[in-house]
């Protein structure tokens, strides 16, 4: 299963939280990426997210939205390792990025 | 009586005598003279001057515009300039901005102008001055729409947008506005590369610098202030240069002012105590540590990946963006270059600038 973030979210990826503007990583995850994941989930499918074709992710966009899966307990470290798998072409740094914002979430 | 001048004794006796007389001569002539001039009063030309001012200032406070108007090039006037008239906006007295004298104007020292004079008109207090007397510093002004937005009037409003895309376009707002970082980015892309693209790394560094305005530039809470972004096209040299202010407290004071519970509370002395082997280590040997990931690897014993103010420097690391600039507080820093001063002068704020080239990285949207 394929999530395309530039498509199927935003070409515009904003801030952290909803209240700080328009297509936040609170927004993605909970809008975007929950109802993806336990798709795949209930496909027994890995979700691979195209992190390509925007303009550009804030940290604070990729932390929230991928960091919060963590923190809010709905994936463990474990289970966003086997389950997500990241692409990026244009921004290869991106899925080493975001593997460490998890598992930052993981320890606190 | 004659004078004996036969002997050495009577000679020096003579010449000690002299040498007094002449100095108390002297004296008396200056005297005379600071009482002449007190008498006088000021020259002619001071005081048509003064009296040029006070027509055309008339109950406005005039404050002196440094001739080189450039953040960069002249730090600390700058900041002489934007603390007298910051001190006018809080107490809400009319300014009168002496501009005659400017001869070098950037669009760093536009941006400040522009975010000044919106401020004042936002609050109701009256903002005006005279023009450059240099033909290239008026041109300049004139194309930011500087002399076109004295006339408008502006309401407190989350979001402002003065100029044009022929000179310098400026925006302001409260919130993270990543579609319009875009389309400041696509038009950027137009001139520098002549077909749309997309610069990822540059968009960061908007999105890490509205991000921080939104969440550290107030101390009294999240949103209160604007940022303001001017971005100057140059298509003969096919360069877009940007400058990103806000007029919060600063990164240095903001984190000092963390209360204890916040991650950052009791960083920066921490940070400090680190410096085991420099002990003059100040607030601009921090920031080029902050830029390297130190603060978070301080504050949570973890480093932090191109997070927050990192970010910007990894973009610039990476060749998405050139030319990085930041004045903080005390500190200011020519990051390309490894120059990090301190300053004796204090910003309350932040201004950055940047510029993106045919050199920098990109991404057109017809690549497959």
């Amino acid at each position: 299963m394929n999530l395309k973030v530039a498509k199927e979210f935003s070409r515009t990826p904003g801030p952290r939280a909803r209240d700080e503007g328009d297509f936040s990583g609170q927004q993605f995850r909970e809008e975007c990426l929950i109802p993806k994941i336990n798709a795949a989930k209930q496909l027994g499918e890995q979700l691979i997210i195209e992190l390509d074709g925007t303009a550009g992710y804030g940290t604070s966009f990729l932390e929230e939205a991928f960091g919060g899966l963590i923190r809010d307990k709905l994936l463990t470290l474990e289970e966003a390792d086997k389950l997500l798998h990241f692409l990026s072409k244009e921004e290869d740094y991106l899925p080493g990025d975001i593997r460490e914002y998890m598992r930052d979430a993981a320890q606190r | 009586m004659k004078k004996c001048f036969s002997n050495r004794k009577s000679r020096q006796f003579y010449e000690r005598r002299a040498a007094k007389q002449l100095k108390r001569r002297l004296l008396s002539r200056e005297r005379r003279k600071r009482v002449r001039r007190v008498a006088m009063g000021p020259a002619s030309n001071a005081l048509t001057r003064r009296r040029i001012l006070a027509d055309r200032s008339g109950k406005h406070t005039p404050v002196l515009a440094p001739a080189v108007f450039s953040f960069i090039k002249n730090t600390p006037e700058m900041i002489v300039f934007i603390e007298k008239v910051d001190t006018l906006w809080r107490k809400r007295r009319p300014v009168w901005i002496i501009l005659r004298d400017v001869e070098e104007i950037d669009y760093g020292g536009i941006l400040v102008l522009l975010s000044v004079m919106i401020r004042f008109k936002a609050r109701g207090v009256k903002f005006n001055g005279d023009w450059p007397l240099s033909q290239v510093a008026r041109d300049t002004l004139a194309s930011s729409g500087f002399f076109t937005s004295l006339g408008l009037s502006f309401n407190d409003r989350d979001h402002y947008k003065v100029g044009s895309l022929k000179g310098i376009l400026t925006h302001a707002h409260r919130n993270v506005e990543a579609e319009l970082t875009d389309r400041v980015l696509g038009k950027a892309a137009q001139i520098i590369w002549g077909k749309p693209a997309r610069c990822q790394g540059a968009q960061r560094v908007f999105l890490e610098l509205m991000q921080n305005t939104n969440n550290h530039a107030s101390l009294a809470g999240r949103g209160e202030k604007h940022w303001w972004l001017a971005a100057h096209h140059d298509s003969n040299k096919h360069t877009v240069s940007f400058a990103f202010v806000d007029y919060g407290v600063g990164v240095f004071k903001s984190l000092r002012s963390k209360q204890a519970g916040d991650k950052f509370f009791g960083v920066l002395e921490k940070m400090l105590i680190g410096f085991r082997d420099n002990l003059s280590a100040s607030d601009a040997d921090v920031l080029k540590k902050i830029l390297e990931g130190e603060l978070h690897r301080t504050a949570s014993r973890k480093y932090y990946r191109g997070k927050g103010l990192p970010g910007i420097k990894e973009a610039l690391d990476r060749g998405w963006i050139a030319n990085l600039h930041i004045i903080t507080n005390k500190v200011r820093a020519d990051v390309a270059r490894g120059s990090f001063e301190l300053m004796t002068r204090n910003f309350e704020g932040t201004f950055l600038h940047w510029e993106i080239s045919t050199k920098n990285l990109h991404c057109f949207d017809d690549e497959p």
